[in-house]
């Protein structure tokens, strides 16, 4: 084995360290027990060296793998720690995981990469280097073992925390040589498994933060609590855009436990106080006047009329075209024309926004669930008006996030401008409910006008689907747009890519009106593919029923040029049995769509009773992620993406009134509970040579595959979402 | 969700799937459902064992 040498010495390698480990940072090694250890002046210092960024190895032989995305539920931290652990040829029960801090990263110029934990690119986004990071610790420790032994490194193996040396049948573990490793220069060139000699990747083990989760032992941001904290409650402007006015702080000063009323940037104001209840029963009682601004003319049937006007406007971004829609839809026997919408959606993560901060004019430290840390230090730093290497921030796991905090730190904004009217007094900001709900980044509203084709003999081959609605990137990330157009919009429908289209259709255009109401959006968990799937999925139903054609039969004609959606959806329907009759009283629906760079399908069995009640009894769902890393962890995400699609579809929509939602708790914005979840089976079949996305795709197929089964049972086709308007008592 | 099942199987040592249904009424973002269902099965059957040792 011949190695080249990267000529950097082992001090550069470590300068991050040290730089991180003063101030009030936590004991590297035990960020997950933030609460318990984070208090403020208790410096931990390192104590055992790190093999490399990603390995540290203590001498018991535990093994630390660093994870820079965040785990939020999906099980990103265990599927990166088998990444690692795969190449790195460690005892997996020996194996634990901690965050490196935003603060080091930037210290160690991004030696983990990226920490953005969205667009389903936690293992797909970092499958290489990640494993790069263990197979470079693995030669570094059986360099040190052999170098112990006065053997050549090439004689040595390394399997399950053992390294042996194979002509005498010497061994010695990780944990023994871990020390001299740490001070060896890694290889400057390392080869990965062939994906047939994997061991750990691809295996169903178990996840490595359920524990604590169960136990209650997991701390989590809402629960954090540190020595002399005090507790924040929050209210921003009702209407969005509009500013803080005035409040009469004298009003609630008297109140048990009031510390101060502070007003947060120019749309906020916030009442500390010694416990959180005091903080929010005064916010309750504070006299607050607000500038509502010009919004406060906008409601939802303002937005409605403004996407109406785009339906049909002459100019759009044109996002997938091919050949000439407009002869062929002139040139077909039959053309049929539907209007279908998809409202605002919140992300409602179970735990409310909070955000921890602690501010001095040295240096200022945050507490807080964060789906990108960078971005969260980013966002401290600017609020802390101090450089971002006098900041840090400590992420803890996150109670759901959905895409609400990542793109998005306005709650680590506003708890270091309230910590920074504070100084030295680290204080906990939690929003209530009603908070989270109404200042939002919400799920853009969108409608779609499709008109399709059919020919004689019932082939489509002509289809105009025009969107119109809100672009997140336009509010979120206008540089990433492409000359004014979002390409993001087109998620599901574009020519190519991992959100290319599934079909092929020989008269095609894509289309976008981009019309931008002033409520602000967000990436939501499946982002655009959930109303662009419902969209196509379920108006290529209504081109199936019009051409007199199995909706499976229909599909399988435009798919030939797509083998690995079709794969999907025939593995969905020959599980469901789709060519035989489903029992008396349940009907079928399928839908197919590329996401996040995988292929997933679905097939529902829904009933509906004669007075209109829903009963979605199955689903089976397939997922071609093209390397499956941890399969029951894809089985908990594809299951619980039919609880967000169809919680969405179900009952899911923030409406405008006044330039606010009003919806304000899970009473008027409900989610679907244990008794209404259908059985789920998943299928998953990797196909090979491609890293493809989980927590989301499946997202896109829930909603349509559920839509086309009611039009089979009810004979209805439902185009407005959600659900809870329409009357699905069979026609 | 896991105090609610701890409390459902002290009250009903053996609860059926309708049993889970009208009392497990948490809300789960995430999705958790099927996987709560199993594995209150699962505390009986390890319950039942533990009693017949």
């Amino acid at each position: 084995m011949k190695r080249q040498r990267l000529k950097i010495t082992r001090r550069e390698f470590l300068i991050g360290m040290t730089a991180a480990g003063t101030g009030f940072s936590l004991g590297m090694h035990l960020p997950m027990a933030v609460a318990k250890t984070a208090v403020p002046g208790d410096a931990d210092a390192p104590s055992t060296p790190e093999i490399n960024a990603w390995v540290v190895i203590e001498p018991d032989d535990t093994v630390i793998i660093r994870i820079a995305r965040s785990e939020m539920g999906q099980g990103t931290l265990t599927g990166l720690a088998q990444l690692v652990a795969e190449e790195l040829e460690c005892d997996w029960s020996k194996v634990t995981t901690e965050y490196p801090t935003p603060g080091q990263s930037l210290a160690r110029d991004r030696a983990w990469g990226s920490f953005s934990t969205g667009g389903s690119q936690g293992i797909r986004g970092s499958h290489d280097y990640v494993r790069k990071g263990g197979a470079v610790a693995r030669e570094m420790l059986i360099e040190a073992a052999a170098e112990a032994w006065d053997v050549p490194m090439e004689e040595c193996i390394a399997a399950n925390s053992i390294i042996t040396h194979k002509p005498t049948g010497r061994t010695t573990s990780f944990g023994k040589v871990a020390a001299a490793a740490s001070q060896l220069v890694p290889p400057f060139e390392v080869e990965l498994k062939d994906p047939a000699d994997w061991k750990l990747i691809g295996k169903p083990v178990k996840r490595l933060d359920t524990v604590d989760k169960l136990t209650g032992k997991q701390t989590f941001g809402a629960d954090l609590t540190m020595p002399g904290m005090l507790n924040a409650a929050i209210r921003q402007c009702p209407t969005f855009g509009g500013k803080l006015e005035s409040f009469d702080a004298t009003a609630v000063n008297g109140m048990p436990g009031v510390r101060k009323v502070v007003p947060v940037e120019d749309n906020a104001v916030a009442v500390v106080a010694d416990t959180w209840w005091q903080a929010r029963t005064a916010l309750d009682a504070l006299p607050v006047s607000w500038d509502r601004g010009e919004n406060v003319q906008v409601s939802s049937d303002s937005i409605s009329a403004m996407l109406d006007e785009g339906l049909d406007a002459k100019e759009a971004f044109v996002g997938n075209e091919a050949g000439d829609v407009t002869s062929g839809l002139a040139g077909a026997t039959t053309t049929i024309e539907a209007i279908y919408g998809y409202p605002y959606q919140n992300h409602a993560p179970m735990e409310p926004m909070n955000a921890t901060a602690l501010w001095t004019p040295e240096r200022c430290e945050v507490w807080c669930p964060t789906q990108n840390g960078e971005a969260a230090l980013e966002a401290a730093a600017e609020a802390a008006d101090l450089p971002a290497n006098r900041c840090e921030v400590y992420k803890i796991h996150l109670g759901g996030g959905f895409g609400r905090r990542g793109a998005f730190h306005d709650f680590v904004r506003q708890a270091v401008a309230i910590a920074k009217q504070m100084p030295g007094t680290p204080v906990k900001l939690l929003w209530t409910r009603e908070e989270d709900m109404q200042h939002g980044h919400y799920h853009p509203i969108t409608k779609a006008k499709l008109t399709g084709g059919l020919d004689a003999n019932g082939n489509l081959t002509a289809l105009h689907m025009r969107l119109s609605g809100q672009s997140i990137l336009a509010s979120v990330n206008p540089n990433w747009m492409q000359n004014g157009v979002d390409m993001f919009v087109f998620q599901g429908l574009l020519p190519d890519g991992d959100h290319a289209i599934s079909y092929s259709i020989p008269n095609l255009l894509v289309d976008h009106a981009m019309r931008n109401p002033p409520v602000p959006p967000g990436f939501w968990r499946g982002v655009n593919v959930n109303q662009n799937a419902v969209y196509m999925e379920c108006f290529m139903d209504e081109l199936a029923h019009a051409a007199g054609a199995d909706p499976l039969a229909f599909r399988r004609k435009l798919m030939a040029d797509h083998p690995k959606s079709l794969a999907v959806l025939n593995a969905v329907a020959e599980k469901a049995g789709w060519d035989t009759p489903p029992p008396k009283g349940v009907h079928r629906g399928l839908a197919v769509c590329k996401a996040f760079g995988s292929h997933v399908a679905a097939c529902a069995e829904v009933s509906v009773s004669k007075t209109g009640k829903l009963r979605i009894q199955r689903i089976v769902a397939a997922t071609d992620p093209g390397y499956a890393v941890n399969p029951q962890q894809i089985e908990a995400q594809v299951e619980g993406s039919f609880v967000f699609g169809l919680s969405a579809l179900l009952y899911g929509e923030c409406t405008i009134r006044e330039g606010g939602v009003e919806q304000t708790n899970f009473s008027s914005y409900p989610t679907m509970l244990i008794n209404e979840m259908p059985k789920v089976e998943v299928i998953i079949m990797p196909s090979g040579g491609f890293w493809g996305g989980i927590g989301e795709p499946t997202i896109a197929v829930a909603a349509p595959a559920v839509l086309n089964a009611i039009f089979a049972a009810t004979g209805k086709r439902i185009r407005r979402i959600p659900l809870k308007h329409s009357d699905l008592r069979p026609a | 969700m896991i105090m609610s099942a701890a409390a459902l199987l002290d009250r009903n040592p053996e609860p059926d799937d309708a049993d889970i249904d009208a009392n497990i009424t948490n809300i789960c973002r995430c999705g958790t459902y099927n996987r709560v269902r199993r594995g209150i099965h699962l505390a009986v059957e390890i319950g039942k064992r533990g009693r017949s040792k």
